[in-house]
């Protein structure tokens, strides 16, 4: 028998092996991913819905889900996750695609000022194109919605400055721009807020290079104030909700735009240092789980899914199994305003005494 | 002929309706027909003493004899605004009111929907009092508002009391239009919620704010947020003008 290259691998290189024979939940599909997360480490996470899970798990796990913008402390935290804090590491909502978080970054540091201005819906509130609903019943006017976009992009310079690891999902090829200035919005205008106009929109549809380019540009600007981040990418598992790429038909213009993400996502890790690729979208997608791992409406992820992401995701990332991690997992859960509490004690404090008082004299 | 019944207006609340007492030893109503009664709900303090004196059941039984020609003044809780801005937070805020100007400075701005949905929560807590008065009685239901906050804030400091025992001296006390605005802010949200439950909101008497929206200086009770004696004649006056069917003292 002569030798070959083959016989030297390990089994994950095998299908019959790694992904046929073995049980649903102990496939595994991670190649490469030198990520080294201890829990002093902050991530930051960013991205389509399903970055979202990625950061339910890790504030659930014990780890630092590193939040730069979780709203005033005075707030309940009911209230702050109903407007969209903490959700993300900054209020931005989902960044569906590359060219977002790349005007992201520029718009945070002043070097992109869209035309675009507030979209102002039929009944005076107002909505951030950027972000148009991340604001529940929006905002109450443009001066209101300015002031809050100032204190999210001076909340996003922060994460970008301080965060230690930037996890972030990409999601969708598929987007609209400004004809003025490129901007890209995260939601077609018209659709939540705004008005369609197709001489102020088009339709603009990624290539890999664009994703690359956009997505190097950004790990270029990062670097560039936060020289030590590390970058995970994944590819979020969620197909198109629909698509609007003339003629096409939406399953297929999913696997375009996820075929895209994923080829821009290991060219960045074969390019950049400390960028990982961590495969969210095989688990999900894998053949291997005979779609098991998709809601009936084939497009939404199943908890049991999402498990089996964050549990390879912390076995390899932090040599530890989500399961046993979860000791720690009140660590950053603490919602309750201490001042609050105190202060609320003081008035009824001083309301008792009152009364007491009175009733002393009467 | 027998006589004609009065009228019987019940007052019952917490710690604000201290002041009405505290006026209703001197007080004579213009209107013979009514007959007024003041009531603390009664409770224990965390120091194992109690307040009040009247025992929140003996409330309720007692409403459900009324008549609807008779009326309960609510003027249950009332310090929600308070607890949210009475002492200066370590991270100030700020926020705008519907049709006003959006603050401008350094401290964060919280956006208006955001702190309105905050309020329900806090609000609806102490709505459910108010529901189980207004489905305890066929008597109609009015919520008086809670006194403004006070500006002066020497005076304020002058009845450290629980504030030094809390530790929160070192933090200050939120600016005097800062209060007001949340005092204004937790009014337009009591409202809306009592003309969900079909009780009627009643805003502050007349004449008790000064130029700044704040407790004129001769209504203050000695400690912070509390109103004295002569607030309450105001609204023993206001009540009576209510129960006297006088609608301009009821809040549109």
């Amino acid at each position: 028998m002569t030798d070959h290259p083959y016989k030297s691998l390990p089994d994950k290189a095998f299908w019959r092996r790694s992904v046929a024979a073995p049980h649903m939940a102990d496939v595994d599909p991670v190649g490469v991913f030198e990520l080294q997360l201890t829990r002093e480490k902050k991530v930051a996470t960013a991205g389509s819905c399903f970055a979202q899970h990625i950061a339910r798990h890790l504030k659930s796990s014990g780890f630092q889900y590193y939040v730069a913008e979780p709203g005033h402390a005075i707030v309940p935290e009911q209230i702050r996750t109903e407007h969209g804090y903490g959700l993300f590491s900054a209020r931005y909502g989902n960044i569906y695609t590359a060219r977002q978080l790349l005007q992201l970054i520029d718009r945070a540091y002043g070097r992109f000022m869209p035309e675009e201005g507030a979209w102002v819906d039929a009944d005076g509130s107002v909505r951030d194109p950027f972000r148009p609903t991340v604001q529940p019943g929006n905002f109450i006017s443009v001066a209101e919605m300015e002031g809050d976009r100032a204190q999210h992009l001076a909340a996003v310079r922060e994460m970008f400055e301080t965060l230690d690891v930037f996890v972030f999902t990409l999601g969708l090829t598929e987007c609209w721009r400004s004809r003025a200035d490129g901007a890209v919005f995260p939601l077609c205008p018209g659709v939540s807020g705004g008005e369609f106009d197709a001489d102020k929109y088009e339709f603009y549809n990624q290539t890999a290079d664009d994703v690359t380019a956009d997505m190097s540009a950004f790990i270029e600007k990062l670097r560039a104030v936060n020289p030590a981040a590390e970058v995970v990418l994944t590819v979020s598992p969620v197909p198109l909700m629909a698509t609007a790429e003339p003629g096409a038909q939406v399953l297929s213009a999913t696997t375009y735009s996820k075929a895209v993400l994923r080829v821009a996502a290991e060219t960045l890790r074969q390019r950049h240092t400390g960028v990982h690729y961590f495969p969210s979208f095989e688990v999900i997608t894998g053949a291997y789980n005979r779609g098991q791992y998709y809601a009936d409406d084939l497009r939404n992820v199943v908890e049991d899914g999402v498990e089996h992401v964050m549990r390879l995701f912390l076995r390899h990332a932090a040599g530890e199994d989500a399961a046993s991690a979860e000791v720690d997992a009140k660590a950053d859960d603490t919602s309750e305003d201490d001042f609050l509490a105190k202060s609320a004690a003081l008035v009824e404090a001083e309301c008792d005494e009152i009364l007491l008082d009175q009733s002393a004299e009467s | 002929m027998g006589t004609v019944p009065k009228k019987r207006v019940m007052v019952f609340g917490d710690s604000h309706v201290a002041a009405v007492q505290d006026a209703f030893g001197d007080y004579s109503p213009r209107n013979a027909e009514l007959e007024i009664s003041v009531h603390a709900r009664a409770r224990k303090t965390e120091d194992g003493g109690t307040a009040g004196d009247t025992p929140q059941a003996e409330f309720f039984a007692a409403i459900r004899d009324l008549d609807p020609a008779d009326i309960i003044i609510s003027m249950t809780r009332g310090n929600f605004h308070n607890f949210v801005s009475l002492v200066q937070h370590p991270v100030p805020f700020d926020f705008q009111m519907p049709g006003e100007d959006c603050p401008e400075g350094e401290a964060t701005l919280i956006p208006f929907k955001v702190l309105e949905g905050s309020f329900e929560i806090g609000l609806r807590r102490d709505l459910r009092m108010m529901v189980r008065i207004k489905e305890g009685s066929k008597a109609a239901v009015f919520q008086l508002a809670p006194p403004p906050p006070k500006g002066n804030l020497d005076l304020i400091r002058q009845y450290p009391g629980p504030f030094k025992k809390l530790g929160l001296l070192q933090h200050g006390l939120s600016a005097p239009s800062l209060r007001v605005k949340v005092w204004r802010l937790y009014n337009l949200m009591l409202k809306r919620l009592c003309d969900e439950v079909g009780v009627i909101f009643v805003p502050v008497p007349d004449g008790c704010q000064g130029e700044d929206g704040c407790l004129k200086l001769e209504y203050y009770a000695p400690d912070a947020t509390h109103a004295n004696g002569a607030y309450g004649r105001l609204l023993l006056e206001q009540i009576e003008g209510i129960a006297s069917g006088d609608t301009n003292k009821i809040g549109a």
